[in-house]
Order: structure tokens, then C-alpha cells, then sequence
């Protein structure tokens, strides 16, 4: 069966457009997604935490796992999370490099490694201040990957990545408009036009 | 067909590696690369000029392509240049969307319509300013849908695309000292914590203690 994949992360206040009713999706999450939005805990069915000393990171979450138990890919298996496993690095880097800069960008990497079809980001934001500069060039060029790949990847309307304020040179003046440009399907589109 | 596309910026690092001469590889710049190596203007086999005809005619590179003609790639075809093309901007939106944020973006864009087999980016670091900011996103989306799409793209081991200081979660590198200043509060946060609690607690063991010893 092919993979639908809704990965969500912690850099929205509000998640939107979370397709939970829809059949056959999957919900991967950072585990900083339970400090903000721990109402959403019991409907993830995978967890990424990649940073080291998890306990000591993220307290919360990690008191709430070893109560719950849930599946998670850490850096390293923990033998007190008993459906933890690692994060398989050796052979995602095989095929992305080691260019990784944010949780999202492991959960997109191994979606497309697993061949997912369709993939949403939600709350992956990266709007540009802080670490997010450094993030948000990986997550886009592995989003791209994914695309020229042929998995569709969904991104809601209200999310800054793969958007900007304007294009460059042509207009200028949309700048003033504020308006974010959203860029849809590539694939699908060359498809069609046979050019993929 | 041309199965190799060259693309070049202005950063020094990496711009002299390209393959100037090769038979099979089109170059591809901007008019920036004649305002800092006009030597190499005569090696490029098409230009790109994506900003407003306005802003064109200011630039040295004007002059030089008035008198040369080479082939140009602009918003709109202009009469002055006669080799001079439009960008196919509506057909590429149509199939890369509306999110470009530099000339390279658009000549990336392109190479991947004309369906090239390899793309090769030379003197494009994205290292800082703006161009770190906001291009480099831009860049990298379009670099990761033209590998998605099988097409080989050679960026030099000098230059700052798809790489980073470190690795999230396995080699902080550089960023890792911030890193471990954030781990360090945090230990420092629990100890305090775990001494605030204790000291909360002699309090009120002290306090029962003295009402007791009143009571007696």
C-alpha cells in the first residue's frame, strides 16, 4: 500500500488543515510537537526526536513515552522507550548526503526514502528569523527532491515555505502587497506537459 | 541539444573552476559576471538579464552586449539586442509556481525545463546577506526538484549549497557550542530547581518544627 505521510513539527501556533480523518495517513511528529500541542499526543504515530540526551531535552515528552510507549525514531535506540529504534542515518545519508538541519528535514528524508506518495508539512513553518535560516533552505531542497520525484507534497496556504513576499525582478510591487506565492505540484504539471 | 548547462554567479571561490572552453556545455551568466571578469564575457554562450530593462541599460554589460549581440535571455525580447529572447515566464510558472528569488532561480528553472542532463553551478556560494536569506531556499527547492527529476547537478566542494556547519541531532559543529550552552543551562535550571525544592522543604520542616516546639 502506498505511504501518505503528515508530518508535523512545532513551529506553528495554530496547526491547520491536519488531514486527520483521511484514511491510510500517517502522523510523524518532532517531539517538540507535545510542548506545544500536547492535545495532539495520542494521535501521532510516529514520533523524531534526533537530538541527543532526549530525557534531558524534552522531560515532558519523554515522562510521556515511557507512560505511552509509542513508536519513535531516536538518535539511538532507548532501552527504556521499548518501541524506539534508530533513526536509520546510515542509509538515508546514502542517499541525501549528510545535509540535515531541522527534525523536519529527517522526517522528510525518510519519507521519501520509504517511497511515500503524498506528503503534508504542517507547522513546519521556518519563517525566517533565528535557526530557521538554517533550516529552511534544507527542508525546501529536500520538499524539491521529493516533488521532482513524483510524491505530491502538500504544504498549506498559510505557511511561509516555498513562499516569498515577491519574485525577483518581475514585480517588484507585489512586495508592498504582502502577498505569499505559493508554488503547486511541479511533477504533476510536467507530467502533463510531458517534459518529466 | 544541449545536455550540460554551466551556471555561473560572481563568487570568487568557485567561479574560475567552471568549464569556459568545453565542447557540450553551455555557459550560462548574468551581466554581473562582466562587471567583475569582463575577460570571460566572450566565453559565455547565453546571458541572462531578469531585471527591468530600466536597471539593464545603467550597467556597463549594456554597452558591451550593444556592441557584441549575444544571445540574451530578458523579461521581454528587446529590439536593441537583437539576439535578445523573452524569458518563458508564464510556462515555467505554470510548472515550477511563482516562487523565484534570484536570476539564478530562473536560470535554474529553465535548465531543468530544457531538460539538461547535468546542470554545473559555478561562483554561486549563497554564503551571506540577502542572498543567504532569501535566494538560497529558492536555490536549493529548485536544486532538489532537478535531482528528484534524475538531472546530475555538480556544485563545487567550496561552495555553501546543501551544506551546513552541522548535522541536526549527530554533529553540531560550530552550532553545537550554542548548543551546549543551552545544555548547560538547562543542567544548571535543575540543579537550581532541585536546591529551591529542597530548600522549600527544610522551610517548611523548620517552621513545623518551631510550632511544635511552641505548642510543647
Amino acid at each position: 500500500m502506498s505511504l501518505r505521510v503528515a508530518i508535523l513539527d512545532s513551529s506553528s501556533d495554530v496547526l491547520t488543515a491536519i488531514p486527520w480523518d483521511e484514511p491510510g495517513v500517517e502522523f510523524w511528529a518532532s517531539v517538540a510537537l507535545r510542548r506545544r500541542h500536547p492535545q495532539l499526543s495520542d494521535r501521532v504515530d510516529c514520533w523524531f526526536g534526533l537530538q541527543p540526551g532526549i530525557e534531558r531535552l524534552n522531560p515532558e515528552w519523554f515522562g510521556w513515552a515511557l507512560e505511552t510507549q509509542p513508536r519513535c525514531f531516536l538518535r539511538d535506540r532507548h532501552g527504556d522507550l521499548t518501541r524506539s529504534l534508530p533513526y536509520p542515518m546510515e542509509i538515508v545519508a546514502e542517499r541525501f548526503g549528510s545535509y540535515f538541519t531541522s527534525a523536519a528535514a529527517y522526517m522528510l528524508a525518510l519519507a521519501v526514502e520509504q517511497g511515500a506518495e503524498w506528503i503534508g508539512l504542517y507547522g513546519v513553518d521556518m519563517a525566517i528569523h533565528g535557526q530557521y535560516l538554517h533550516q529552511r533552505a534544507c527542508c525546501e531542497y529536500l520538499v524539491g527532491m521529493a516533488r521532482g520525484m513524483g510524491a505530491e507534497v502538500e504544504i498549506p496556504g498559510e505557511t511561509p515555505t516555498l513562499r516569498v513576499r515577491c519574485s525577483d525582478t518581475y514585480e517588484s510591487s507585489r512586495a508592498q502587497e504582502q502577498d505569499w506565492c505559493f508554488v503547486p505540484d511541479v511533477t504533476g504539471y510536467m507530467k502533463r506537459e510531458g517534459t518529466a | 541539444m544541449t545536455e550540460h548547462v554551466a551556471i555561473t554567479g560572481t563568487a570568487t571561490t568557485t567561479l574560475l573552476q567552471a568549464p569556459w572552453s568545453a565542447s557540450g556545455t553551455e555557459v550560462w551568466a548574468t551581466p554581473a559576471l562582466h562587471r567583475l571578469a569582463p575577460l570571460l564575457s566572450p566565453r559565455v554562450n547565453v546571458w541572462f538579464e531578469m531585471h527591468p530593462l530600466s536597471h539593464t541599460q545603467k550597467s556597463a554589460w549594456w554597452g558591451w552586449a550593444l556592441e557584441r549581440q549575444p544571445p540574451v535571455i530578458m523579461q521581454e525580447a528587446c529590439p536593441e539586442l537583437r539576439r535578445s529572447r523573452a524569458y518563458p515566464i508564464e510556462a515555467i510558472k505554470k510548472s515550477f509556481g511563482d516562487y523565484f528569488t534570484s536570476s539564478f532561480s530562473f536560470m535554474l528553472a529553465l535548465a531543468i525545463a530544457r531538460k539538461v542532463k547535468q546542470i554545473s553551478l559555478f561562483g554561486i556560494d549563497m554564503k551571506a546577506g540577502d542572498e543567504y536569506v532569501y535566494q538560497r531556499p529558492c536555490a536549493e527547492y529548485l536544486i532538489g526538484v532537478a535531482t528528484g527529476l534524475g538531472i546530475k547537478v555538480n556544485i563545487p566542494e567550496d561552495s555553501d549549497l546543501l551544506k551546513s556547519s552541522y548535522t541536526y541531532g549527530y554533529d553540531f559543529g560550530e552550532y553545537g557550542k550554542e548548543f551546549g550552552a543551552q545544555h548547560r543551562m538547562l543542567d544548571e535550571l535543575a540543579d537550581w530547581r532541585s536546591r529551591a525544592i529542597e530548600a522549600e522543604q527544610l522551610v517548611s520542616q523548620n517552621q513545623l518544627e518551631t510550632q511544635e516546639a511552641a505548642c510543647l
